[in-house]
Parts: C-alpha cells; structure tokens; sequence
C-alpha cells in the first residue's frame, strides 16, 4: 500500500482517464454544432480544460492537509459535508454507468444485437468490481498495459492519407454550426477526467518537485488524439456527410481493409472496453472514497456494490441511444460544472483558512 | 497476484461465452456477393428490380452461383424478398460491388447510397458501378463463380491504371454531400457476351447525367489531380491515315488556380503537367540522318490534349456535372457571404475554363 503512483504513470492514467467513447461521436458533435473547421475547437477546449487543470494545481501547491478532505473539514464539520459528499459520489458513479451503457449501445449497433444490453452492462460491471477492488497503484499499472494495448490505433490514421483532401477543409471557420454552446459543453465533457487528480494526488509520488507536470502531459495526449482524428476526419468526411454519420471515427477504422482482416471495426471497437474500464474505475472509486469518508464503517467492497447498483437503478430506465445522449448531456454538465467549481471552492477555503492563521501542511 | 489471475479468467471466460449468443453458422449463410438494381415499371410490387448471386453449397459442396431477382421498393425490402426465395439465410456483409443500370441511376440513387451506409454489416469499400444497358445482364456475362470479387477486382485494376476513377460507397456518399464537386462513377458494359469497362459515368448530385469514354474518363482524371501512371494512345490526322503516338507518363499534375478580379470570379485555370515517355510513333520514317524531333512530338501531344480538354468541359458544362470539383476551388477562394451568394446558380456552367498542358518527354524508348 506504500507504494506510490510515478509521474510518468500518473500521465498515462489521466489519459486513459480522459479518452474515451466520445471519441467516437466527436467529428460529428463539431460538424454539427461549428459546422467548418470544427477540428480547431477542440485546441479551444483543450486550452479552457488547461486552465482549469491550473485551478487544480493551485489547489494543490497551497492546500492545508493531506487531502482534499481535510482541506474541507479543516473549515466545514464533516456532518455538514455529508450530504454534499454522498451527491457527488452518486453523480460521479451514475456518469460512469452512462457511459458504460453509452458504449454497450454502440458495441451493440456492430454486433451482439441479439444479447440484452443489460446483461453486457452486468458484465462489464463484473470487471469494474474487480478492478475497482485493486488499490489505486495497483488500477495504475494495469491502465498502462490498458494504454499499450489501444494506443497504436492512433496509427490506423496513417492509412487514410491517400484518400484525404484539403480541399475539403474549405477556409471558413466555424460556419453552418447549429448550437456552439452545447457543442462547447459536450467537448469539455470528452475531456472530463483530469479533475480526479484531486484525489489522486496522495497516492502520487511527489518527489519530484515537477510531478504536477504529468497531468498536463496527460491532458496533451488526449489533446493530440482527440485533435488529430477530428482533423483527419474533416480531411476525410465532407462536411454534409459528417454531419449525418453517427460515428465517423467507427467509419474510419472501418475503411481500413487490410488482407488479412477486412472487417477490423468490431475488433477494434472492443479493444475500446479497456479505456471505458479505466474511466469507469477512476470514477466509481473516487467516489467510494467520498462515499467511505461520509460512512466511515462501509468497506472497499460494500462502498463499490452500493454505488454500482445505485448508479444501475438511477439509469435503469435509460437503454435507448437517444435517452443516454440527453442524460449523458445533463450529468456531463453537471460532471463539468464540478470539475470547474471544486478547484474554486477549496481555492476559496484555503484562502479562509490561510486568512485564520492555519498551519500548512 | 491470485486475484489478479482470477480477474483475467473472469474476464476471458464471461466475454467468451456471451460471444456464443449470437450465431451465425456459414453453411445456412446465402452470402450476397452483388446486387443488380434495374428499373421496375408498372408493377405494384416495387419500383425496382433486384439482382443477386450467392454460392449455394448443395450436398456435394461443389460451389455454385445462385442468381435470384425480386421486385422491391427499397434495398432492404429486396434483401427480405430474396431472402423468401431461398433456404438460406440472406446476409449481405461480404457484398462488393452494386450495379445501377442507366435508366434506374437517372432517377438518383440516394436512397439505396445511404441505406447501404446506415446498414452496419457493410463495410465501406463497396464498389458502385454504372452498366450500360440492363444491370442484371452483367451478371449472366461474368465468366467466373464468384461474380462480386470479380467485378471488384476489375475495377480495382482499372482505377489503379488511371483509367478510371476510383469509387466506392464512402466516396460517392462524400462526394454527393460536398457542395464543391460532384461523383464520378466507372461505367461498365456488355460488348459481343464480353464485360467491359466502358468509361465514366457523371452524376449531379445523385443522379446519372451521362457518361465520358476511357480516353476522356483519363483525361478527366489528369485534370483533377495527381495520376500515377498511365498512358495514352494518340491518334492525329495526317493527309493519309492517321498517326499514332503511344504516350506513357509516370508523373503528371494538375494545378487548379481560380482568377479573380475584385470579387467577380473571371476564370479558372487549369495547369497540368506530364512527364513520359513516347513508346510508339507511326508518323516518321526513321533513317540514320533525321530523327522524332522532341520538341514537335510534345506539340502534337499538347495541341490534342488541349483541343480534347475542350471537348471534355463542353460535355460536362452540357451535363451540368462539376466532376472536376471546379466549385470546390471557387468555394475556397471566396469568404463565405460571397460563396452562399452564388451557391445556389448555375455556377460551373457560367465560370470559363481554361486548360493548358505541359508536356515533357523524358525519353522516347530503345530509338532516338
């Protein structure tokens, strides 16, 4: 249990953290809200998403205590977090569900159609527990072979080259858009993940006094693969056509035929499972330990049971593509919202606490 | 590390045994390899007539080639009626080409386009093909068992030799959505029993327009970009006879400028420049004092692919069809007031265009 997260892995997870099945749906997401040159809005965000890591990081560098807990109890008894605590877990493990069940759909737009989605979803449940039992250290070097396993599809691009045309990037920028705020949201929702750094910081190594670099390392990979694909897909997709594909990134890996296997989506789509598992683990356990820290009796395994079924039940009525859209819309918004207003509240608490004379630690 | 081993047997054994949920057993498969659409008239059965050939494995699992039709109002409606006239399970996964006849493509063919995209058992790489004449007599022309690979194969070798363009289903569906260029089709035919590649087959928008020969199917395709390789055969007249030239060249692009004055759009120009070799020359006699003149071939050369290019852009300003992506260019050389202003007019028919072409011959074979 001494062991401690290195910087390098610590990168490695926030990325993993981060990417996941919006990928697939972000080309259209920017065509159909930016219209042209939607790729560029995703640097935007990325630049707004780096901010508010700074946020984070300043939270970090002048906190009072060891983690983001004592930071709040220090000011706010903890029988007036509970209730606050308990929210944040419920919201945190039902956006893990969401997006679980996001991905069954659209494995099940491929393949297994005939297999009720629930039970893929109880599935894939089976391995969160596992997992989400391990010790954080333990989740963090299992997400590196996760990493290893899925990150040379980045290369798949390469194939698409020939058939690719600036001619079709056209020079208008941000024209033919339908509704840039909610594009903007759904963006900042595909890089949601980074805000876990709060309370993964003490399990982090942090002899290295530039630890708190490896985030914003991590926020850059997702930056680059998130970048690259929309501009290659605008490359690759006229802009008509991207609007009215689904998943244009699915599309693109289709197109690759290669000898010996010509249909490689449905093997590559299911190779997507372990970044959803790494996303769906962070979350659930970041929230068994706001969870844990409101009940203190509850154990690792009881906390992960009552916030799976929780999150199961919340979203039990939600098995239609269009239904988890919206929900996943709402929660991502609220999931947002937090990411940005966390970092402002302990901001605010230790500069409260710092005016009362409390000692750092 | 116990539990670790036990995650990963978990892991393997319950992902597994959901794969066996779903079955498929390739013996009760009908694997459609092509689909043939024809234009159904008067019949209240459908609006289409739908070709297709499947390997049927009899008892002896000798392979033969089914071939059934059906009238239908949609690609799925067709695949579910064929699917009737069979005791095998229809599926269209390994489907590689699709077959419009003439009459059927006029009246535009966005509706079977786009179902074959939403179908997800279809990869994107299918080919969509033009026939001269009926689409399912195509079918019965083609020698071989497999009759889809076969079509697919020689387009493949056609496009890869640049005379014809390339299309599969994802590049018609992006061309036919793009506002700047409009899908080029091959064209194939019957000639004495034979399956032949005829040339090109222009679309406007999702429509069938007309149709280009292999020789101006390649020019079209010098015109719009880069070719690898290809060759020409050219024919010019002289006092008896005609001469004949046999151009091969290995490098050759186009470059599109758009001329403007203020905003107005004044013409567009394109350049494109060839480097090859001359292969075959009928028109000189060759003795030991006088020699092909380069300069006097790579005129002749020049001049008749200038008079051709001339010929070719009247044919597609007469069809309506910007094949050669020309609106593409304008579009990006305009802010976007000015291009949603003239988007809607008869753009392409009214911008002049002027082609001109470089000719460098490399060499001119084992004779000087």
């Amino acid at each position: 249990m001494s062991e401690k997260i290195a910087p390098f892995h610590l990168a490695i997870l926030i990325y993993m953290i981060q990417s996941g099945v919006t990928l697939y749906k972000l080309p259209r997401m920017l065509a159909v809200n930016f219209g042209t040159n939607g790729w560029i809005m995703v640097l935007i965000v990325s630049f707004i998403v780096i901010i508010n890591i700074l946020l984070i990081s300043l939270v970090i560098r002048f906190r009072i205590g060891e983690n983001v807990f004592e930071i709040m109890e220090g000011l706010i008894s903890v029988k007036v977090m509970l209730p606050f605590y308990m929210l944040l877990a419920v919201t945190w493990s039902l956006l893990a569900i969401l997006v679980s069940k996001d991905f069954i759909l659209i494995t099940q737009v491929l393949s297994l159609q005939n297999t009720n989605s629930s039970m893929l979803i109880v599935i894939l449940m089976v391995l969160t527990f596992y997992l989400g039992m391990k010790d954080v250290y333990t989740i963090s070097k299992a997400t590196n072979i996760f990493f290893i396993l899925t990150i040379w599809m980045t290369l798949l691009m390469i194939y698409h080259i020939p058939h690719t045309s600036f001619l079709r990037l056209t020079p208008f920028i941000f024209k033919e858009g339908k509704n840039a705020v909610e594009g903007i949201i759904q963006v900042y929702t595909g890089f949601l993940g980074f805000e876990l750094v709060l309370f993964l910081f003490p399990y982090v190594d942090q002899s290295k006094p530039k630890w708190f670099h490896s985030v914003y390392y991590g926020h850059l990979i997702t930056t680059i693969v998130y970048a690259s694909t929309c501009f290659m897909s605008y490359l690759y997709f006229s802009l008509d056509q991207l609007k009215i594909t689904s998943y244009p990134v699915l599309n693109l890996i289709a197109y690759v035929e290669i000898e010996l296997i010509e249909r490689i989506e449905s093997f590559v789509f299911n190779l997507f499972l372990m970044k959803i598992l790494v996303t769906l683990v962070l979350y659930i356990w970041a929230s068994c330990l706001l969870l844990e820290r409101a009940i203190p009796k509850l154990s690792r395994k009881q906390s992960l049971v009552i916030l799976i079924v929780t999150g199961m039940l919340l979203s039990l009525k939600v098995n239609v593509m269009a239904d988890v859209g919206n929900w996943l819309l709402i929660v991502g918004f609220v999931a947002a919202g937090l990411a940005v207003g966390l970092p402002i509240i302990l901001l605010i608490v230790i500069g409260i606490r710092t005016y009362r004379g409390d000692h750092r630690a | 590390m116990r539990n670790l081993k036990r995650l990963v047997i978990v892991f393997s054994l319950v992902f597994l045994l959901v794969g066996c949920n779903d079955q498929k057993i390739i013996e009760t498969l009908g694997l459609m390899s092509v689909m043939c659409f024809d234009k159904a008239t008067d019949s209240v059965e459908g609006n289409m007539l739908v070709t297709s050939t499947f390997p049927s494995i009899t008892e002896e699992s000798n392979r033969k080639e089914t071939t059934i039709d059906t009238i239908a109002f949609s690609k799925k409606d067709a695949e579910r009626k064929l699917a009737a006239k069979t005791e095998q399970e229809i599926v269209n996964g390994q489907i590689r080409s699709l077959i419009f006849s003439e009459d059927f493509a006029a009246d535009g063919i966005n509706q079977i386009i786009h179902s074959v995209e939403r179908d997800q058992e279809i990869g994107s790489q299918v080919k969509v093909v033009i026939s001269e004449g009926e689409a399912s007599a195509i079918l019965e022309a083609i020698p071989t068992e497999s009759t889809g690979n076969y079509v697919d194969k020689m387009l493949r070798k056609e496009s890869d030799q640049f005379n014809i363009p390339y299309l599969d289903i994802h590049y018609f569906s992006r061309d036919m959505h793009d506002d700047g260029i409009e899908p080029v089709a091959p064209l194939v035919g019957i000639e004495d029993g034979e399956v032949v590649v005829k040339g090109a087959a222009l679309f406007r928008d999702d429509r069938y327009v007309g149709k280009l020969t292999i020789q101006e199917s390649k020019l079209l395709l010098l015109m719009r970009g880069k070719v690898k390789k290809s060759d020409l055969v050219i024919k010019i007249p002289q006092e008896t006879g005609y001469r004949t030239l046999y151009f091969t060249y290995n490098h050759s692009k186009a470059e599109t400028k758009v001329k403007k004055k203020g905003t107005e759009i004044e013409q567009v120009d394109i350049h494109v420049s060839m480097v090859g070799s001359l292969l075959e020359d009928t028109g000189t006699k060759m003795n030991g004092n006088s020699s092909t003149d380069n300069n006097e071939v790579q005129k002749l050369i020049d001049g008749y692919l200038s008079n051709e290019a001339v010929r070719l852009i009247e044919i597609l300003k007469e069809k309506k069809a910007d094949s050669l992506g020309i609106k593409g260019y304008v579009r990006n050389s305009l802010t976007y007031q000015e291009w949603k202003k003239i988007k809607e007019e008869d753009l392409f028919q009214k911008i002049p265009i002027n082609v001109t072409f470089s000719v460098i011959l490399q060499n001119k074979g084992m004779l000087e």
